[in-house]
């Protein structure tokens, strides 16, 4: 009965200490984390944005760039719109930062009503780029037969993922036209198992997705939504190439609550700044990921955002 | 030949004393964090990802896999003793788990669980021996449009589910339908019913409904009852008890079997997971089974299909993963990130590029299926003993790991709230005799057949003819005529025949 005691006394000690997360008070010395900092991440852990949070720390913790542990925050609540408005009132000077990619900042401005004035930019890591494929017997054998059926008023189903895949379909039918239906899974690995099954024709995918299945030949790039082609095994035209105003980058990025204080701006976007010059960054994210170096500290990151909320508020 | 020599090369990689031992504390994490409601395999694995980096990539992925397979195993713990379900599978296993821990033979279902887990798991992997990459193939075939059929052939099933009264049945149907609708439009992404609250744009979050439904209901109904005694002698919770008989062995091993081949099939399909095979096994168990109307009164069968059903599921969704590099499920999904992470790239070239990595796990998921096994019976009687508890114990404890489940879902309080407000519906519920396990599964179930409906019918441009024009789905609508016509023809022959008996008396 004693020991029963002492454990159900325990058990609330600790889920006290669980929960005592508290507001903690403003320091003068910002410039330097003085304790934990807490790393929010509204994506479930295992997905793209929990992948890049996680590799950053380690390559912080591996290097020595911050004395403090770093803690990551899983705050998926509301489609991460919990998580969001929680970083974006923290006072916490410093100590508390976001992973925010324009999948975030999409929502943010479309459905929450937010936007960058919320955060306080700390930088730009890398951007990414979309491209179509098609199985390998498709009757689309080159870009310009997709165009074609388009164009002659023909019935393509399209399938990939949310956001900003969306946005690329939307695009597609604006500039090209046609009858083009647009399928949404959750991931985009649900949607290569639709174009494998033959359920859609054209799929939307990201190089780092898509790596293994165009290796082995079972499905083929069509047409790039990027500046200038992707390298092999993803070599295909691009929409610009073919006459059309399509290119849509996708970025992933790192933001503080709007109150972090200008010292504390400097010392993230610095670190961040010395993470993407490792080689572990270069070759084991950048390199595995097949992901474009764009690294922007946090003056030039907020113009970069910036741009993409205009785009945001226009297509609303 | 190839296979099986490739495969003993996997045995060699995976019985090296260092994998045994990982496969070995794998199983018992995930037994653990299994146990814990809030804590699914999702978490569990995604939490341990980073701590495998620093072991080597077969050491790392034989124990991940090893808290993914045991995972399974300790979420019906929980379910069985206290009628939390650890994970979602494990509702199905509660349906007569806890029947029969309330009737004084933890011991049994727990010891069912086990053996039916085991023959899931070991079944589910010798079919992805065999012909894992082929099923792999023919799962792809499964679009839209057959998922869509194939649940509402689920769905309709859930009628067998629905207890003594159809009318509340189909009442806790429909409302765990339309608690699922709330948040984003799964087809159109635009926020619905989300009542303008952030918190409700997500819609209702999962883990505090079943923790509150089930969990702190309960703790409702001790509060009620505190001074009723238990229905059991509690010096009888020993391990010689918890044994099964020879009869009752002989009873659960068809089940299981069933259940494993239904499960793996389920478990390779896109997006179906061990929830649907659990749920599909329990269904098929209580029309295939001798015994089938009395499940979900204490039955060792009912145990012994959901556990066989969602573990050979589990096994199951290792064959998109590895073949196609698809993720089955959310943990799937999780495993493959550490695929890539340790700079394998699983698709349609691993098992020719990457041969030993690949049948070493797959040979070190059968060596942590039989350490898992191992592991899980030699802590039955530590469980069992959670039943001598008092209940003015218990009503303390069980509050706790509520609320420290439901916050560390999404790590937030609100968790709590919604798990505080589930807790009371689901002890109306229960008082006035509405079951819940239809409006959990309707709560699963119901956003995967919408969206999957709908673009099936994105597919066809609005059309229903394409259920019958695919095959599968054709024999999905045929099969679901039957079973919902056949009780009404049959009711009204069985009218005729007592009428014209009647007559002729």
């Amino acid at each position: 009965m004693r020991r029963l005691f002492l454990a159900t006394v325990l058990v609330i000690a600790s889920a006290t200490l669980v929960f005592a997360t508290g507001e903690v008070e403003m320091s003068d010395e910002a410039w330097m984390p003085d304790r934990n900092v807490e790393w929010y991440c509204t994506s479930s852990p295992g997905g793209g944005s929990s992948i890049f949070t996680q590799t950053i720390i380690e390559i912080i913790k591996d290097e020595g760039l911050v004395d403090q542990e770093l803690l990551i925050n899983y705050k998926t609540d509301g489609g991460g719109a919990v998580g969001r408005r929680e970083v974006s009132r923290k006072s916490t000077a410093g100590h508390t930062i976001l992973t925010f990619n324009n999948g975030d900042l999409q929502p943010l401005v479309q459905i929450e009503g937010g936007d960058l004035d919320d955060f306080t930019p700390l930088a730009v890591m890398a951007t990414d780029g979309q491209i179509l494929l098609v199985p390998a017997d498709s009757e689309f054998e080159t870009a310009q037969d997709f165009i074609d059926t388009l164009q002659g008023g023909g019935r393509v189903i399209m399938g990939g993922s949310k956001g900003d895949d969306i946005n690329l379909s939307n695009k597609i039918r604006e500039e090209v036209g046609g009858d083009l239906e647009y399928l949404v899974s959750d991931s985009t690995g649900d949607a290569l198992t639709q174009i494998l099954g033959g359920s859609i024709e054209v799929v939307i995918a990201k190089p780092a997705a898509s790596f293994e299945l165009v290796s082995a030949g079972e499905l083929r790039p069509l047409i790039a939504a990027t500046r200038s082609r992707f390298g092999e095994p993803f070599d295909a035209p691009t929409f610009k190439e073919l006459g059309f105003d399509i290119e849509l980058n996708v970025y992933r990025g790192i933001v503080g609550p709007k109150e972090m204080p200008q010292e504390a701006v400097e010392f993230w976007s610095d670190v961040f700044g010395r993470v993407v010059k490792t080689e572990r960054w270069q070759e084991g994210y950048l390199g595995r990921f097949l992901l474009t170096d764009a690294y922007l500290p946090w003056d030039e990151a907020i113009e970069y955002m910036q741009e993409f909320e205009d785009l945001y508020t226009a297509s609303m | 030949m190839d296979t099986i020599q490739l495969l003993l090369g996997g045995f060699g990689t995976a019985l090296s004393v260092n994998n045994f031992f990982a496969a070995a504390v794998g199983a018992l994490l995930g037994i653990l964090v299994g146990a814990m409601p809030g804590i699914g395999s999702l978490a569990g694995v995604a939490l341990l990802l980073p701590l495998t980096f620093k072991f080597n990539p077969v050491t790392g992925m034989i124990m991940l896999s090893a808290v993914y397979y045991a995972n399974m195993y300790g979420g019906s713990y929980s379910a069985i003793l206290i009628n939390i379900p650890g994970d979602t599978p494990a509702v199905m296993t509660g349906l007569d788990g806890h029947p029969l821990a309330q009737q004084g033979k933890p011991g049994k279902a727990l010891f069912t669980s086990n053996i039916a887990s085991f023959i899931g798991g070991t079944v589910g992997i010798i079919i992805l021996t065999v012909i894992g990459p082929g099923l792999a193939r023919f799962g792809l075939r499964f679009g839209p449009v057959e998922m869509a059929a194939l649940l509402l052939v689920a769905m309709t099933s859930l009628g067998w589910l629905l207890g003594d009264s159809p009318t509340k049945g189909i009442v806790a149907t429909l409302l765990g339908i339309l608690m699922a609708t709330m948040g984003f439009d799964a087809v159109l992404g635009t926020p619905r019913y989300d009542f303008g609250s952030i918190y409700l744009l997500g819609g209702v979050p999962f883990i505090p409904l079943v923790i509150g439904i089930f969990g702190f209901s309960q703790v409702i109904e001790m509060m009620e009852l505190r001074n009723k005694p238990r229905d059991f002698d509690t010096d009888k919770l020993t391990l010689r008890d918890s044994m099964l008989s020879r009869d009752e062995f002989r009873r659960i091993i068809p089940p299981s079997l069933r259940s494993s081949l239904l499960g793996t099939f389920i478990g390779v399909l896109p997006g179906a997971g061990a929830t649907t095979g659990a749920f599909l096994s329990y269904m098929q168990e209580k029309r295939l089974g001798r015994d089938g109307h009395l499940l979900g009164t204490g039955r060792v069968e009912g145990v012994a299909a959901a556990e066989a059903g969602n573990n050979s599921a589990a096994a199951g969704a290792f064959a998109p993963l590895l073949s196609l590099g698809i993720p089955g499920s959310g943990t799937g999904a999780v495993l493959l990130g550490g695929l890539l992470m340790y700079g394998l790239n699983p698709g349609p070239l691993l098992f020719q590029n990457q041969p030993e990595f690949t049948w070493g796990l797959i040979a070190s998921l059968y060596v942590a299926n039989i350490v898992t096994l191992g592991v899980a019976i030699m802590i039955i009687p530590w469980l069992i003993k959670i039943l001598k508890v008092p209940v003015s114990v218990m009503i303390p404890v069980i509050t706790t790991i509520c609320v420290m489940g439901s916050y560390s879902a999404n790590n937030s309080l609100y968790g709590i709230v919604m798990m505080l407000f589930f807790g009371v519906v689901g002890f109306f519920m229960k008082k006035y005799g509405y079951p819940i396990a239809p409006l959990l599964l309707a709560f699963v179930l119901g956003p995967t057949l919408e969206k999957n409906f709908r673009q099936a019918l994105q597919i066809s441009d609005g059309s229903l003819a394409i259920f019958l024009q695919r095959p599968i789905s054709a024999v999905l609508v045929a099969f679901l005529l039957i079973t919902v016509v056949s009780p009404i023809v049959r009711r009204a022959v069985g009218k005729n025949k007592t009428k014209t008996k009647g007559e002729s008396v």
